[in-house]
């Protein structure tokens, strides 16, 4: 998984502003796995859902500089939505086609009534930012640590069971889960921030 | 201090916000651990049950959507990756890192020349196959690039070259095009469309068996392109469903992977490195090694619109032995008793290009072609078009007249450069030159006439990579084999040739005439 991020961050940054490569790496690479699982969860085949997540991915880079922030009421995860949601609809006429599968229907019907797709939209980005800064959380602390966290906030053990296995105290289990997850909401806030998806709506 | 004392909320928070390393007092260690309202409290404070709910909720749930893939930038990792290739993935990366040219667009892979290269989409033959676009044309394009662990291999290059712009030669509607060939760093790549569709295996699974008329209007366009392919002098040896795609964009069917342009592969590879499903329409002598030619492709054609009109392959076992077995020995089982619709026209279609003897079958992909386009058209006009007939099968022996081919080089990526043509008696241009004494030339001594490297490492990689189940002794038989061919010399004058690149823009049908010698007709 991250060496495929690390190729291609070497591969981008040779060229151009590394700087900007990089933000925008980062951002897509939240950014695509939240188009392709919602595809796939509308009834999209692998391959349709992989050419939609293409297609949209490029249609953002294409018109980010279209986007006006000083205009009333902009924001940003808005306009991305939108951005988002003309790239599947474009898609599908253009390819002058349904999807594949019976539930096709519903992908068309979804992207046509834009506030019924919106919070899913913005709860799949919430969902992968979760995903990247547990990864990332739980790169940057020891093991012992981040199992303290892990197996009772997720599994939902028994904290004195678990202490037990890791050799630690229950105190320190516990102050080890809260310092874990402090660390994990103000990663998401603030991936969620830099990102524009902002507060919820 | 007090243990039993509370901590306050505000020591809780300078607590919690302090990196996970950072120590902790020893008297807010012990309280914790009795306290279960100081527990609460700082697992709150630290972060508010609702986010907690919603955190743990999303994580899992991802975990548990496995089957659901999350993408990466490399897709095809969630699709299982044949035991041999695992490496080759990252070789691959690496490949692309030091070949392509950094990418204008940031999502993109990478460069080759006028190509944007988006993402690889899957394995071909000896190559990797890669989703692109053409920013001059502005289209989307399929990049087949050869296989790193195989870019230093000087006879493996030559080969693939050499593939590439016999496949180049063929210009047919319902045969892949090849747009560009290039290399890039010595290592050679080329250019196909990019085709949006399924393939006849995807439409089948999906849909079912499909009516006669559709089976007959597929095969018309399939006969046609083969027939093109054939007149070029190429058997393509691996005739099968997943190898035949629907163009949705201008809806006609593309025949594909003459050991090039294939799909996101979905086929399953047995521990052995057999490709399952490869040898359902393998022809009987293919199956046992024997001389190849025009009419084995057509043999798969007939296996190809059995699985259409009954949506079931005609030859079926548990093993692949038994395949192979049920494919030389035993007849298949009878169209209409799997798919009473089907019309008898239609099974006996198939009956006749399913036959075990070569010279039972119809002998040609033209006379195919031009049975079924009448049979079509009877089908949409029953009153006013009769009923074709398919000419009796006569047993005559084959009198080879013209190319001979060489067959064994190019098998193990499911691509045969050369071919038998026979003298057919409908009526194609035949090339009128006399048999002679053939001299049975071995393995051994057709390497050291063309310079042909042997490696046994590099066979045994090639062959699992292709996925081909070849049979051992492949390369040792005795091939029959004409010593003053002229389609044999241009070869030789070919091989050394592939050193000089080709200018990209030519097209194929420039290169035709040097490459191969014609014969019959053109389309």
């Amino acid at each position: 998984m991250e060496p495929s991020f690390s190729t291609r961050y070497s591969l981008i940054g040779k060229l151009g502003n590394p700087r900007d490569a990089e933000s925008w790496s980062e951002f897509a690479s939240i950014y695509q796995p939240v188009i392709f699982r919602i595809c796939r969860k509308k009834g999209l085949q692998h391959a349709d859902a992989t050419d939609v997540t293409q297609e949209v991915l490029a249609q953002v880079a294409r018109s980010i500089d279209k986007f006006d922030a000083d205009h009333p009421g902009a924001t940003f995860r808005g306009w991305l939505y939108r951005v988002t949601r003309n790239s599947v609809v474009d898609f599908f006429r253009d390819q002058n086609r349904k999807p594949t599968v019976s539930a096709g229907t519903d992908v068309f019907a979804n992207v046509q009534h834009p506030d019924a797709g919106s919070e899913e939209f913005y709860m799949e980005f919430q969902r992968q930012i979760f995903l990247t800064v547990s990864r990332e959380v739980a790169a940057r602390v020891n093991a012992t640590t981040w199992k303290a966290f892990w197996e009772t906030e997720m599994e939902k053990r028994s904290p004195e069971e678990v202490a037990v296995e890791l050799g630690i105290t229950v105190g320190a289990l516990y102050v080890a889960r809260s310092r874990v997850l402090a660390r994990l909401k103000k990663a998401a806030a603030v991936r969620l921030q830099e990102t524009g998806m902002g507060a919820r709506p | 201090m007090n243990p039993n004392e509370h901590i306050s909320d505000h020591d809780i928070l300078s607590i919690v916000q302090a990196n996970p390393e950072t120590d902790v007092a020893r008297h807010v260690e012990t309280h914790v651990s009795h306290c279960q309202r100081c527990q609460s409290r700082m697992v709150d404070i630290a972060a508010d049950p609702q986010w907690r709910n919603e955190f743990s909720d999303s994580v899992t749930s991802l975990g548990i959507d496995s089957s659901i893939d999350t993408t990466h930038f490399r897709d095809f990792t969630s699709d299982p990756p044949p035991q041999d290739n695992a490496w080759d993935l990252h070789a691959i990366e690496g490949m692309l890192g030091d070949t392509l040219q950094p990418p204008i667009h940031p999502e993109m892979l990478g460069r080759l020349g006028r190509y944007d290269v988006a993402k690889i989409i899957g394995f071909g033959g000896m190559g990797v196959v890669l989703r692109g676009f053409d920013r001059e044309l502005h289209r989307p394009v399929a990049i087949k690039m050869i296989l790193p662990r195989l870019a230093q291999n000087g006879t493996a290059k030559q080969r693939f070259a050499r593939e590439a712009r016999a496949a180049a030669a063929v210009i047919h509607p319902n045969v892949v095009s090849i747009h560009d060939i290039s290399e890039t760093d010595s290592v050679p790549w080329f250019v196909m469309p990019l085709i949006v569709g399924p393939s006849l295996k995807e439409v089948v699974s999906s849909r079912g068996p499909l009516p006669t008329k559709e089976v007959v209007r597929i095969g018309v366009q399939l006969a046609s392109g083969l027939a093109a392919a054939h007149t070029q002098g190429l058997v393509h040896r691996d005739i099968k469903p997943a190898n035949v795609l629907v163009d949705n964009q201008v809806n006609r069917i593309v025949i594909t992977d003459f050991g090039l342009a294939r799909r996101e592969t979905e086929e399953t590879m047995t521990q052995t490195g057999m490709i399952a499903g490869t040898l359902n329409y393998m022809s009987p002598e293919q199956s046992r090694g024997a001389d190849i030619d025009c009419r084995s492709d057509l043999f798969s054609v007939g296996g190809l619109l059995y699985f259409l009109a009954t949506g079931e392959t005609p030859f079926q076992a548990d093993t692949p032995m038994g395949v192979i077995h049920r494919i030389g020995h035993q007849n298949h089982p009878r169209v209409r008793s799997i798919n009473p619709d089907v019309t008898p026209q239609l099974e006996q279609l198939i009956d006749c290009l399913l036959e075990k003897a070569p010279d039972h079958r119809l002998q040609s992909a033209g006379e195919l072609e031009t049975y079924l386009a009448e049979y079509l058209a009877h089908l949409n006009q029953p009153t006013k078009v009769s009923l074709p007939r398919l000419s009796s099968r006569r047993t005559w022996r084959m009198v080879p007249t013209a190319m001979k081919t060489l067959a064994a080089a190019a098998c193990l990526v499911a691509f045969a450069v050369l071919v038998w043509t026979a003298a057919i008696k409908l009526g194609r241009n035949v090339q009128s030159e006399p048999v002679v004494a053939t001299r049975v030339m071995s393995w051994p001594e057709i390497q050291q006439k063309f310079g042909i490297e042997e490696d046994g490492v590099f066979r045994q990689e090639l062959r699992t990579l292709a996925g081909e189940f070849e049979r051992a002794d492949e390369f040792d038989r005795p091939i029959r084999f004409r010593q003053q061919d002229p389609f044999v010399q241009e070869l030789n004058q070919l091989s050394s040739a592939i050193g000089a690149s080709a200018d990209p823009m030519a097209t194929p049908r420039t290169n035709r005439t040097n490459t191969f010698p014609t014969s019959g007709d053109q389309k």
